[in-house]
């Protein structure tokens, strides 16, 4: 039995031109409205149990799909079904009272989810529990941070035992050891018979928990299917905008972004955090970042790729998106600081790009190209890797 | 009551039965939380949501038997029946108009009936108006005594709550499309005020324009509150009747209103 059933669904706001908002002042000088298309013919169906991911960049139509199946909006075209009550974590931590405890607020959550308040209070232990928070639920909420405040909505959301829950970008947020238990728990609720539904940047995620995704792009359901094929057409065509403006072949250094947040130096460090300029393949070195963000950065992506001076070929290409690493906000200056345990690199000269995304990967904050230069001193090789090997005969 | 028979009659499912009593228990806890939000961190809690009124009640009892007397009998009891209930329609009026872009969190919850976010706020906004009730009890048994008539203070209640929320669903959503809205109803209930009899009698009006007051369902219903409270006599029931099925035309219209609006609220805020 289907969950969600989408069919050939569009969406359509109308907004005053220019951002106004709508009054008797934007009526009165005729400010027209203006289109916008958020969702073109998307189809596609949910079974009960089912785990679903939505994929797309910004603007893509993602948070528009989750309030139409969350029932907040109406679809302007197409008829959409969906059974059984829904949860969602759409808007993380809203409605929350900094004045009132935490455990007003997590009742108050709760019962916004759809408990009574007596079940509200009858599940607060294990919220609490979950939360990690069990000893300070009687403090305000303003005492807490974001990163508490965090655990709290997300163990509300999950204990409230939805037949349907819908989640948007939210994992990425909170600490890594957080972040697990949140995806155990998810596995969890998915195997009870729980349907999912997940907006999210993070293949690994998506991978783990959801069977099927569906890609949307511009509004339109690009693919649909089993998540890998779909996860890896995604990451392929994310990797083709990012890498069209690289300059051609150039040697010089190059620098793209918007300069939010500046990286104003960078080190490359052997194991006794020594400046370095050669390694020795097989010995572990740190990249170290230093950063001035004029403006507070909301959780940026940092990438470090390295590839071979003479002829460009690429080595590695590591990003805390795709790692599931929070880097947090970023306010004025600080230090950034990527561990690589060993490099087996050939004998030869290597270049290291940097760089700083916006969290959804739609414009770069800094990035420079063939930031650092430095050399690996070992054996000579025409290919850049060389593994750790041994020869034998027998 | 045969609770069963009851559900039986309102409900066709369990499911809907389940979800109206969801309903109660998601107003009932939004409205206490309000509660506790803006009287328990106040020293005197209570205190302060009675000062406004009485103020107003010193002031004006002062200036209508001093300054300018109206020679209305019982005159603190009298004003402070118009001050308590029209200060409920007042308030609550203008916070439901804006409660759709103040509350968008609400609106953005899946399992939150839409229906809820102008209940809330006009219950909110009922609560310095209960607050207030103990001490107009007090005044009353000083003066003009409590009458059987009082009983039918509740019905009175529900009436204007009726009014209110057809009121307050209508401008609610206009005001979602249209954010002067909340500003013009601000002006209304400026002059509102005093095209009700709030500080007078209905007939202080000229016969001209008496027609204010009998078109004003508010200025029907204080004149009702001040007959069972002040006069203690029972209103005829005909009127009364008629006032009851207009306050629920009200709520009935404003509610169509609102529910072919609010399914896109969201997109607008």
């Amino acid at each position: 039995m289907n969950v969600i059933e989408l069919d050939h669904i569009a969406k359509r706001y109308r907004r005053p031109a220019g951002g106004r908002t709508r009054s008797l002042r934007a009526l009165a000088e005729r400010v027209g409205t203006v289109e916008h298309w958020a969702l073109h013919d998307v189809s596609f169906s949910v079974a009960r149990g089912e785990s679903l991911a939505l994929m797309g960049t910004n603007g893509s139509g993602k948070s528009t799909l989750l309030r139409i199946i969350a029932g907040t909006t109406r679809a302007t075209k197409g008829t959409v079904s969906v059974r059984g009550n829904v949860s969602g974590l759409l808007t993380l931590g809203d409605g929350l009272q900094p004045l009132l405890s935490a455990e007003e607020n997590a009742i108050t959550a709760a019962v916004l989810s759809g408990l009574t308040v007596a079940e509200a209070r009858r599940r607060l232990p294990e919220i609490a529990a979950f939360a990690e928070l069990a000893d300070v639920m009687d403090q305000p909420l303003r005492t807490f941070s974001d990163g508490m405040r965090l655990r709290l909505a997300f163990a509300v959301s999950v204990h409230v035992e939805p037949e349907l829950l819908l989640i948007d970008e939210i994992l990425a947020v909170g600490d890594l050891r957080f972040q697990e238990r949140c995806l155990t728990h998810l596995e969890h609720l998915r195997d009870a018979g729980t349907t999912l539904v997940l907006a999210s940047h993070i293949p690994s995620h998506i991978e783990r928990l959801c069977g099927r995704a569906v890609w949307l792009a511009d509004g339109r359901a690009r693919e649909v299917g089993d998540t890998a094929m779909v996860a890896e057409r995604y990451v392929d065509s994310l990797r083709v905008a990012e890498t069209a403006p690289a300059p051609g072949g150039s040697q010089s250094t190059m620098r793209l972004g918007d300069r939010r947040v500046e990286i104003v130096a960078l080190r490359l460090l052997d194991r006794l955090d020594q400046p370095v300029t050669s390694v020795t393949p097989g010995s572990g070195i740190a990249v170290e970042i230093d950063y001035d963000a004029h403006e507070p950065v909301e959780d940026p992506i940092l990438v470090v790729s390295a590839h071979t001076a003479a002829d460009g070929i690429r080595c590695f290409d590591l990003n805390t998106d795709t790692d599931g690493v929070s880097v947090g906000r970023l306010e004025g200056e600080g230090r950034l600081r990527l561990e690589l345990e060993r490099l087996d690199l050939a004998h030869g000269r290597y270049c290291l790009d940097v760089g700083l995304y916006s969290s959804d990967w739609s414009c770069p904050h800094d990035y420079q190209w063939e930031a650092l230069a430095f050399e690996v001193v070992g054996i000579r090789s025409s290919a850049p890797l060389a593994p750790p090997h041994r020869w034998s005969a027998s | 009551m045969n609770g069963s028979a009851l559900t039986r009659v309102l409900f066709r499912t369990a499911d809907q039965e389940r979800r109206f009593r969801y309903t109660v228990d998601l107003v009932r806890h939004l409205v206490g939380r309000e509660f506790h939000l803006r009287y328990r961190r106040a020293l005197f809690g209570f205190v302060w949501a009675l000062a406004t009124p009485l103020a107003r009640l010193a002031i004006f009892t002062f200036v209508f038997t001093k300054v300018i007397p109206l020679g209305i009998a019982d005159y603190p009891v009298y004003l402070f029946t118009g001050i308590v209930f029209w200060g409920w329609f007042a308030g609550a009026v203008a916070s439901t108009t804006s409660c759709a872009v103040d509350r968008r969190d609400l609106l953005l919850r899946p399992g939150v009936p839409r229906a809820a976010v102008p209940v809330v706020s006009a219950l909110t906004d009922a609560i310095d108006m209960i607050a207030a009730l103990p001490v107009l009890f007090v005044f009353l048994m000083w003066g003009p005594g409590l009458r059987a008539s009082v009983l039918l203070l509740p019905i009175l209640m529900l009436m204007q709550l009726l009014l209110i929320l057809g009121l307050g669903f209508a401008l609610c959503s206009l005001n979602v499309y249209l954010r002067d809205a909340r500003l013009v109803v601000d002006i209304a209930l400026l002059l509102g005020v005093y095209l009700t009899p709030v500080f007078f009698r209905s007939e202080s009006f000229p016969e001209r324009y008496r027609f204010l007051v009998q078109a004003n369902p508010m200025a029907r219903l204080l004149i009702a509150y001040r007959d069972v409270l002040v006069q203690g006599t029972f209103p005829a029931p005909g009127p009364l009747l008629v006032l009851g099925l207009v306050c629920l035309g009200i709520c009935a219209g404003g509610y169509a209103i609102y529910a072919k609006a609010s399914p896109t609220f969201v997109d607008e805020l």
